[in-house]
């Protein structure tokens, strides 16, 4: 193995870990931890937060993994999860491809943009009954993953430092 | 641009395989797969949630546990001899249908079991029991305080079950306020609320009315708790009489549930 690869093994590993953890959440821990209609979308969090070490294909692609995992999870449509996240993560990579400097404030608002985009685009491809109820929890799940993006996006700038040199 | 593209295919070409599955009640293998790869996570996620809460109940709450301990026991006690007494008619109706020339009555049995998965946007939940536990198909899953789900999609030791709430339930219902009952059909209408439709559009319904399944399906017995009557839309020209109806169980706090099989 060549000495350049390693950040991009490392990248992918802690793609795969964070996906894998954020399924296991998603799937037990997102109802237990709602505040009413603030409710985390932890897959979504992984998809903002890995956005800034990606390229904008990168996002779009961990876009497509997440959407396939809670799709998967929940017994969702796949096409639609799937697309959704992919814009998500297009629209989140290309946020970040505009040099934006990290700052806890930038984590947050592409947290909440990465929601606002997914589930805007989901809403489109499969219209619920309810909009009214939907766009109240997504503005709900657009600020409690802001939060959440704080700490998570410090946490993995540790592990992952030098996002401009991986890029 | 073609990467792009791609990735829409992919997801397309994963949403046909998904959609073929389910026509047959199958889970697609991007969702096994998944599932099967995430439940280790999903188990200890769910093991720190639910210590988490149990500390934190047991802790804030210790003396009325106590209290609600000792009311429980004196309730196995008088459940106990409800059984015996339910055992003893049952067998004396076994009987009387059997000089009737009538077959007996199938048996339904409850298969106890956790809620593994909770996604109130998709009105689903997943149950860690499957083909080999007996679940199929169609059936009931049940809380202590009425209806809660109807199995969807069954893998061999994992279940989907659409919430009652779905707009794509549609359950045999009856006014059990009422005598005779009026019976009709109740599907999911929001997160919080269920339509009742009525049979029959002269029939009589008001607020605070019981509704319970009606029994008239392959799977769900008669007489399971559905909710209350919290609004009545009578519309006579249409030759229509609705309901809606309040689900008797708390969606979001269900952690233990009854597949009746």
């Amino acid at each position: 193995m060549r000495k350049d690869d390693f950040p991009v093994l490392r990248l992918v590993t802690i793609t795969a870990l964070l996906l894998w953890v954020a399924g296991g959440c998603q799937q037990s821990a997102a109802v237990p931890a709602s505040i009413g209609p603030f409710a985390p979308n932890y897959l979504l969090l992984v998809v903002s937060v890995l956005a800034p070490y990606l390229p904008t294909f990168g996002s779009a692609t961990v876009g497509l993994l997440s959407g396939i995992i809670q799709g998967g999870l929940a017994g969702a449509n796949l096409t639609a999860y799937g697309i959704s996240r992919i814009f998500a993560g297009l629209a989140v990579g290309k946020l970040h491809q505009s040099e934006l400097a990290q700052s806890p404030l930038v984590a947050a608002l592409s947290a909440a943009i990465t929601v606002v985009v997914g589930q805007a685009v989901l809403l489109f491809i499969a219209p619920t009954v309810n909009v009214g109820a939907f766009a109240l929890a997504t503005m709900g799940t657009a600020i409690y993953n802001g939060v959440l993006a704080i700490p998570l996006d410090w946490a993995i700038g540790k592990v992952l430092r030098n996002p401009a040199h991986d890029r | 641009m073609v990467g792009f593209v791609l990735l829409v295919a992919i997801a397309g070409t994963l949403g046909k395989i998904q959609s073929d599955a389910r026509a047959v009640n199958r889970l697609d293998p991007v969702s096994h797969t998944v599932q099967t790869i995430c439940r280790p996570a999903s188990n200890l996620a769910a093991g720190v949630v639910n210590g988490l809460g149990n500390f934190r109940s047991g802790f804030a709450d210790v003396r009325n546990m106590e209290a609600e301990n000792r009311a429980l026991r004196a309730e196995v006690a008088a459940i106990g001899m409800y059984t015996e007494q339910v055992t003893r008619l049952n067998r004396e109706v076994d009987t009387l249908r059997q000089f009737q020339n009538l077959p007996p009555i199938p048996g339904k049995s409850n298969l106890v079991t956790e809620v593994s998965g909770y996604f109130p946007d998709v009105n689903r939940i997943s149950i860690p029991v499957g083909q080999a536990e007996g679940v199929r198909p169609g059936m009931p899953v049940t809380t202590p305080a009425g209806l809660f789900a109807i199995v969807q999609t069954v893998d061999k030791h994992s279940s989907q079950a659409l919430l009652l709430t779905s707009p794509s339930v549609k359950v045999g219902a009856m006014d059990i306020s009422r005598n005779p009952p009026s019976t009709g059909f109740l599907k999911g209408q929001d997160s919080q609320a269920l339509s009742f439709t009525l049979f029959e559009p002269k029939a009589q319904i008001s607020v605070g009315d019981l509704i319970v399944t009606s029994g008239f399906g392959e799977h769900i017995p008669r007489g399971i708790v559905i909710g209350r009557v919290v609004a009545v839309e009578d519309s006579p020209e249409l030759g229509l009489k609705r309901a809606q109806v309040d689900p008797a169980v708390e969606i979001g706090e269900v952690r233990e549930v009854s597949v009746v099989r």
